[in-house]
């Protein structure tokens, strides 16, 4: 079906290439860089925040320019701090626990909203004490961090090094002064050399320039300059800052080229796992577990290693499959899995002597959504759970919307007669007997009752604890007519060659990258990516790199 | 340096101990001491899930369904009653019924879980409909926060509330509220900052409170400051250049990022004024709390509350201290739902609560909840758990003296409250509430202390904005008659919100009902 996609969608595959967002004059090799970015720039025209009009097979025409949703100030979340704090002091320096974390649920699943990482009273105390946490062990470290001898030139020399890192290309004359100030001013006090230098470090943590994500105003448009670009790129893929080679060509990057240089350099680098690991857990709902999050009378093995085990097993699915430039097909298909001693008997297979690669059964694990890490998440603290993994599927898959359980649902389903020892099967029809519930529940539980051959931890069962046996198969409500399959892997397979889920994933994508929601304004650029997936054939390297392209990414409209 | 008890709150939030002078340590007061005059306080006590057993005419929760005295206090020793253990401070309480969470029907959504737990606290609508999207958009400050606005000093450096956690679990103060239902993640906020923010939460662990409360008062000076002690002096310099380059940084942005930054700007100008000046010394009722003075816990086992009883007492002391201090004027005792509570101070090693939870999505305590049939004296005798730590935190408020001798209960109102009203059907009407204190002010409590209070007629149930603007003028950090969202469940709903969840409440209230009537008949 995919590859049906492909061929039909080949002229959209040829816009992908070039975006379609931003029309720049002709380009010509004899064409400087500079002059590219600047020809790209006088290019766009006001900015629109309806959506483009459509052709008649409902593409967007996307031949005219556009600007995307405002981009808001955003202060950078927890994980980027952490991945910031171990880029900047090359992994000599621990990043401080007390570094506020995100508050409240995004609203779209993705943690780096400009929302939920606004400073409250106690935030912004806790960023002053985390530079100070920091600043204490960079002090102490001074030595490590610069060769030079102890003194003022040298205190500047850090400044140059390790301020233009964490400013992230943003180091001035103002800060490098500011900086200075700082250490002059413990040394006026009485302070040694490392007092200064902490001195320093406290203030150059605290200064907004590494604590948001900031862009200069742009009132009804224009492209982002080199270091705006730089620092999404870098947020994007590596969820912190630049690096200098990223820097040094950060003038050149309005060059479509540069840009995909780049992009692809930084994708391929060790430093994009935080960031990618990050878009498939919260875009799949997939939580880092820890100890305690199951009832330890049913599932007495899940200790911190395990979880530590199940969640490195995730992360090295993924990225895997990125690094091997595996599709999103494969993403959902998959019959690799990482394995560790830990984590083989929940696999069922012999135990490793470390981390290794195997094959599964691919009767029974199909991609991501067999991951023990997803299906441990999507589960009660001792039961899997049928309502929670169709629920997952049914809107980061296939981007549903669902609505809320009635205020006595658990009343009434605590009142409704059951069968005695029910199987899932039979308390989803228990459920869907009232049509209020049925309304969801008929698109949520087939879904996930095809997973019912996991248990709350992830590992294979053929059968209930009762005895009774376990039914994966059904019929679900999808777009375009009913899905049937006749078990989970069938499902996973259905839903691989599935264009809407192919769209959804382009939509979640752009989410992350652009951490909001899409606006109407925003469907070239979701056009756009969801074309490259066409194009390569559901490639997620592709997909990712595809978003950099997009005109939402590379300007700004404040207007 | 102008509050040596800010500073230590400052200096311990790391959870790292850093000994400041002792001399330093008494001078960061509040004129309040210098002058006698105690200064008022709020206190919220909050717990989840709203009445654990029956609802309206089956109730077990209040003593009486009409307004007037509670019985005796050998009446209400009587196990049948939820708040029995309250019989012991018969004399200080007001429980109310027919207060109801008119604000949360405005959001339009089915279970109430989640739009209780975002408008209990701050009577605020979100915009969205869509369940996730509503969770995602957070209302303004809860009235903890909006009362310290009120009741701390033009000028102070106090923190404006504080959100002490009264129970163990991961999900007592985890930021980061996921889909998933169950285990580590699952969280609901209740409280909220300014604009939404995240509240001043504290730790679990009572020992780290006292050292951000408290600092190390006990702890004489280091003769040779650490460098942490020396950053720590620097800190109003070094806020001032943050200040510098946020205005740098400030004139580049569009209007709506600098009200961004600016929210962000205007804290870090208080964090700096907290780091100069210091102030007068502190009450002689001041006693901070040790830390060998917590009872024993297991740091390592968390779960199904095993430590909880410990951990509440501990916490209480910490509050009913940092009041005596003045380091604090409000703060939220915060019960949280965790995993699968077994109340082992109330069922020893028998708890019903216990145990497998196989079979029983979310565990055997949320099964109990849901299904009440099952065991209702057990969830009743859960319930007595809340009573006996509210009653131990009002003697305790009651045994403190005051700055002027008085007990520290004359000059503290405190609201017990929760996020739904009958937590088994998720409804948020008729939400528990209990108050006391503030017997210095005869005002507050007109009709005296001991009583019930509840609606002659199903019409003039009251909102829980009534309750928080009353509470607001008590302790004067208000003088509206309104709090959170004003006009009538209709209006603040808007044209085609789903008002269905009226269905299920006796029919009698609707899109007309006004979310405000004016004082309450205490």
């Amino acid at each position: 079906m995919l590859n049906n996609i492909v061929k039909h969608c080949a002229a959209c595959a040829l816009l992908a290439a070039c975006d379609g967002e931003l029309v720049a004059p002709a380009k010509t090799p004899t064409m400087t860089l500079k002059e590219k970015a600047a020809a790209a720039a006088v290019s766009i025209n006001q900015g629109a925040s309806a959506a483009p009009p459509k052709d008649e097979n409902g593409r967007y025409i996307c031949d005219a320019p556009s600007y995307p949703a405002q981009s808001a100030l955003r202060r950078m979340s927890k994980r980027q701090y952490v991945a910031s704090i171990q880029a900047i002091f090359d992994g000599q320096i621990t990043p401080s626990a007390v570094f506020p974390d995100s508050f409240g649920r995004p609203l779209t699943g993705y943690s780096t909203e400009e929302q939920i990482n606004r400073l409250g009273e106690s935030g912004a105390e806790n960023v002053m004490l985390a530079a100070e946490d920091v600043a204490e062990q960079a002090a102490q470290k001074a030595g490590q961090l610069t060769s030079c001898a102890p003194g003022r030139a040298c205190a500047a020399t850090l400044i140059e090094k390790y301020g233009q890192r964490a400013l992230r290309g943003y180091l001035d004359d103002e800060a490098r002064a500011a900086l200075l100030r700082a250490y002059d001013g413990m040394l006026a006090d009485g302070g040694s050399y490392t007092d200064g230098v902490a001195a320093m470090f406290a203030l150059l943590l605290q200064m907004p320039r590494f604590l948001y994500q900031a862009e200069a105003r742009a009132d009804d448009g224009r492209p982002l300059n080199g270091i705006e670009l730089a620092n999404r790129l870098a947020f994007l893929l590596w969820d912190s800052g630049p690096d200098e080679e990223l820097l040094a060509h950060a003038q050149d990057l309005g060059d479509p080229t540069m840009l995909a240089q780049q992009a692809q350099r930084m994708l391929s680098s060790p430093r994009a796992t935080p960031a990618l690991t990050r878009f498939f857990r919260e875009w799949t709902d997939t939580l880092e577990l820890e100890a305690g999050g199951k009832d330890a009378a049913v599932f007495p093995q899940f200790d911190a290693a395990l979880a530590a085990s199940m969640n490195e097993g995730f992360q090295r699915f993924v990225t895997d499959l990125v690094a091997k430039g595996a599709s999103l097909h494969a993403l959902l298909t998959s019959t690799t899995a990482f394995v560790d001693p830990k984590t083989a008997p929940l696999y069922g297979v012999p135990p490793t002597g470390g981390w290794q690669a195997v094959t599964l059964d691919g009767a029974r694990y199909s991609g991501v959504f067999t991951q023990p890490a997803w299906l441990a998440t999507q589960a009660h603290l001792a039961d899997a759970s049928y309502v929670f993994r169709g629920r997952t599927i049914r809107k980061r898959l296939l981007c549903d919307v669902l609505g809320s359980p009635p205020g006595d649902a658990q009343a009434q389903f605590a009142a409704a007669v059951k069968p005695p020892d029910p199987t899932g099967k039979d308390l989803s029809h228990v459920v869907q007997s009232n049509p209020t519930c049925a309304s969801c529940h008929s698109r949520i539980d087939p879904i996930g009752l095809a997973f019912e051959g996991f248990d709350g931890l992830g590992a294979a069962r053929s059968q209930y604890k009762g005895g009774k046996s376990i039914d994966p198969s059904g019929t679900v409500e999808a777009r375009g007519g009913d899905l049937t399959f006749r078990d989970q892997v069938d499902l996973l397979h259905q839903l691989a060659d599935r264009e809407d889920v192919r769209k959804c994933f382009a939509t979640q994508l752009f989410r992350f990258a652009m951490s909001r929601s899409e606006q109407p304004q925003d469907a070239c650029a979701i056009q756009a990516i969801d074309d490259t997936l066409v194009a390569s054939e559901g490639r997620l390297d592709a997909a990712l790199l595809a978003v950099t392209k997009t005109g939402a990414f590379t300007t700004r409209r404040d207007e | 340096m102008n509050r040596i008890d800010r500073r230590r709150f400052l200096v311990g939030s790391s959870g790292a101990l850093l000994a400041l002078p002792m001399l330093e340590s008494l001078l960061g007061r509040r004129a309040a001491a210098a002058t006698l005059t105690p200064p008022k306080r709020l206190l919220i006590v909050f717990h989840p899930h709203g009445r654990l057993v029956g609802n309206l005419g089956s109730d077990r929760w209040s003593f009486g369904n009409a307004t007037g005295p509670l019985p005796s206090a050998a009446t209400m020793q009587d196990p049948k009653y939820a708040l029995a253990p309250l019989a012991a401070i018969r004399d200080e309480i007001v429980t109310l019924d027919g207060i109801d969470n008119f604000v949360r029907h405005t959001t339009g959504e089915g279970d109430g879980h989640d739009p209780g737990s975002r408008t209990a606290l701050t009577c605020e609508r979100s915009l969205a409909t869509a369940r996730d999207a509503a969770a995602a958009l957070r209302p303004r400050a809860s009235v903890d926060y909006v009362a310290g606005l009120g009741l701390v000093p033009q000028g102070s450096t106090m923190q404006t509330s504080i959100v002490v956690p009264a129970s163990q679990g991961a999900n007592a103060t985890a930021a980061v509220g996921h889909e998933a239902g169950g285990g580590v993640g699952y969280f609901r906020p209740h409280f909220f900052g300014k604009n939404g923010t995240q509240p001043s939460y504290l730790s679990t662990d009572p020992g780290l409170v006292i050292d951000k409360l408290f600092g190390t008062t006990a702890v004489s000076p280091s003769p040779t400051p650490t460098l942490r002690e020396r950053l720590a002096k620097r800190r109003a310099s070094t806020l001032d250049e943050v200040s510098g380059s946020m205005r740098a940084l400030r004139a580049q942005l569009n209007n709506a990022d600098r009200g961004r930054l600016d929210e962000h700007a205007a804290f870090i100008q208080t964090l700096a004024q907290r780091n100069q000046a210091p102030e007068a010394p502190p009450p002689s009722s001041c006693i901070p709390p040790t830390k060998s003075s917590i009872g024993a816990w297991d740091h390592n086992d968390t779960t199904q509350g095993k430590n909880d009883e410990v951990i509440a007492t501990a916490q209480i002391e910490n509050i009913v201290q940092a009041f005596a201090c003045d380091t604090v004027r409000v703060a939220s005792l915060y019960f949280w739902l965790f995993e699968t509570p077994t109340f082992p101070s109330m069922f020893g090693g028998n708890s019903p609560f216990a145990g497998n939870s196989s079979g029983q999505p979310f565990g055997p305590w949320h099964a109990a909840i849901h299904n009440q049939a099952a065991d209702v004296p057990s969830l009743n005798t859960a319930s007595h758990y809340y009573a006996a730590m509210f009653t131990k935190l009002i003697q305790r408020l009651a045994a403190v003296k005051d700055i002027d001798g008085s007990r520290l209960l004359d000059n503290t109102l405190v609201v017990w409250a929760s996020d739904l009203g009958y937590g088994a059907v998720h409804t948020d009407y008729n939400v528990p509430v209990v108050m006391a204190g503030m017997n210095a002010d005869p005002s507050a409590f007109p009709q005296g202390r001991g009583r019930h209070v509840a609606p002659s007629t199903f019409a003039k149930r009251r909102s829980l904005g009534d309750l928080w603007a009353h509470a607001l003028r008590i302790v004067g950090a208000s003088t509206s008659n309104t709090f959170g969202e004003t006009g009538t469940v209709g209006t603040v709903a808007g044209a085609g919100t789903n008002l269905n969840a009226w269905a299920s409440y006796q029919q009698q209230l609707g899109s007309g009902t006004p979310l405000h009537q004016g004082a309450l008949d205490l």
